[in-house]
């Protein structure tokens, strides 16, 4: 059974009589209870495709299918947690009173015991009384991770988790989406940080300009390479040199 | 629907409470507040009268400054800096955000507003003012009521335009609101009938915030009619539902 199934997803922006097309007729699925790593180069669509998953923004045409509805649907919502890229917080807020307004949102009921079994579990209780403007990047992320699981969302969506993050905490974080894996989450994750990708998911995505080059497990991208780094690389080089070629 | 919108307004509430803008404008205006006392003292036998008109002129001042500026920088801040993105994946609607956001700074200037107001009180008491007390309610009241109009406008201005253009265009209209008396007067004047009935219709369409102007009379103890101040009430429902409205209009098409 498929969690997230995108179809034929395309978006494009008009910028000074300019389109720019920034996801071009997209299509994959990700299995219930997989992780699945979607990587590529700055500029390539992945937070632009994350966006529309969540529903921050809207295809230009195509469609997406979380948990079977659309990512407008408030029940669909429900079972979603999000952490965006380098996410800002309420600055005058502390860790616990942004957590609470997230709990509140989600109705979750218990609301005291839960937020601070989430902030434990991101290693934030010592500073759940700390206005956020005094937070560190480090405990910034990992509060974006705290307020995304804090409903224990059936599919969660992870933009870039690892950013910023010391050795520590980013085998810390690890160790938090190898835990929700373990207990049938699906976990669609946008990185740069290859390593990881080759560590936690299932299923890896590349995407470049847009386009989605191929999508299969590490593993077999890994073949013939040196690693996934590697084949990384070679994939999007022989990609845009491809594309560059005359007809 | 209403648990969601009680959230955001409690969270942007303690937000702006905590702002050290607002706290930086609330000490000043108690300065201002306090200094009242020497102005009334050089005046001859009009001392509470002057504490009167200086202190609701300030609180006032208060209230207009945390509508447009604090009001601007909401929503466009939320947009800008990203904060929604933590917001709009969760089970909340844009309308149920921008309600709650007006709500929770509505409740920002009220308490402003309620802290002020006891500070004048005090002044007021210790000069034997006390029959200012009820017409300065009546006047908190009516501001209060304009303030949420001037909140809503810069909530929908800074919904898709920055905040300097937001507060500019919440300040133009806070103007011409405060203009009705020349529109009536251009209308006397102005020979072209087809002119004249576009400056109507905009008469109309703009809101008339001197309704809820009484500082002037505040000070010679007196209020309006019940009936004026109901008719008044209803009009600012009426039109704080009408700027939601657009307001819901334009949010649901923004492209985060």
């Amino acid at each position: 059974m498929n969690d997230i199934i995108i179809s034929n997803l395309s978006k494009s922006y008009t910028k000074k009589k300019a389109t720019v097309h920034v996801v071009r007729d997209l299509s994959l699925s990700v299995t219930k209870g997989t992780v699945f790593g979607f990587i590529g180069p700055n500029g390539a669509g992945k937070t632009s495709t994350i966006k529309i998953l969540v529903g921050l923004s809207q295809p230009t045409s195509g469609s997406v299918s979380i948990c079977g509805g659309k990512p407008s649907d408030l029940s669909v919502r429900q079972k979603i947690g999000f952490m965006p890229e380098s996410p800002t917080f309420y600055q005058y807020l502390t860790g616990h009173e942004f957590l609470d307004l997230i709990a509140t949102l989600f109705d979750i009921k218990e609301k005291k015991k839960k937020i601070k079994a989430v902030l434990h579990d991101v290693d934030l209780l010592h500073a759940e009384n700390k206005t956020i403007r005094t937070y560190s990047k480090g405990m910034l992320q990992r509060l974006g991770l705290a307020q995304a699981i804090i409903n224990d969302p059936d599919v969660l969506f992870l933009d870039e988790p690892l950013d910023g993050l010391d050795p520590l905490g980013r085998a810390e974080v690890k160790k938090i989406i190898l835990d929700l894996k373990s207990r049938g989450k699906t976990i669609f994750i946008n990185t740069h940080i290859l390593g990881d990708v080759e560590e936690i998911c299932d299923m890896v995505g590349i995407i470049d300009k847009g386009i989605l080059i191929r999508a299969d497990p590490p593993s077999v991208i890994a073949q013939g390479y040196v690693d996934l780094e590697d084949a990384f690389v070679h994939t999007i080089t022989e990609r845009r040199q491809q594309s560059m070629k005359p007809n | 629907m209403i648990r969601n919108i009680i959230a955001i307004a409690k969270n942007t509430f303690r937000e702006t409470m905590r702002d050290r803008i607002l706290l930086s404008g609330l000490v000043v205006i108690l300065a201002i507040i306090l200094f009242t006392l020497f102005i009334g003292s050089i005046s001859i036998d009009q001392t509470t009268r002057i504490i009167t008109d200086f202190g609701v002129t300030a609180i006032y001042t208060l209230q207009i400054f945390v509508a447009i500026f604090i009001g601007s920088m909401l929503m466009y801040k939320e947009i800008e800096r990203k904060t929604l993105y933590l917001i709009f994946p969760k089970p909340i609607t844009k309308t149920e955000l921008v309600i709650g956001k007006c709500i929770g700074l509505l409740a920002t200037t009220c308490m402003v507003t309620i802290i002020c107001t006891l500070f004048l009180f005090v002044l007021l008491a210790i000069k034997g003012g006390a029959v200012f007390f009820f017409p300065i309610i009546v006047s908190m009241f009516l501001s209060s009521l304009e303030v949420l109009i001037l909140i809503l406008i810069s909530l929908f201005f800074s919904s898709f335009i920055s905040p300097i253009l937001a507060a500019v265009a919440t300040i133009t209209l806070y103007l011409v609101g405060h203009s009705s008396d020349i529109f009536r007067y251009i209308f006397k004047t102005i020979e072209s009938p087809s002119i004249e009935y576009i400056l109507r219709g905009l008469y109309y369409f703009l809101p008339n915030l001197e309704k809820f102007n009484i500082r002037n009379e505040i000070v010679y103890s007196t209020v309006p009619s019940l009936p004026l101040l109901i008719s008044t009430t209803i009009y600012a429902c009426v039109y704080a539902l009408f700027l939601l409205y657009i307001t819901h209009l334009v949010i649901q098409k923004k492209d985060l």
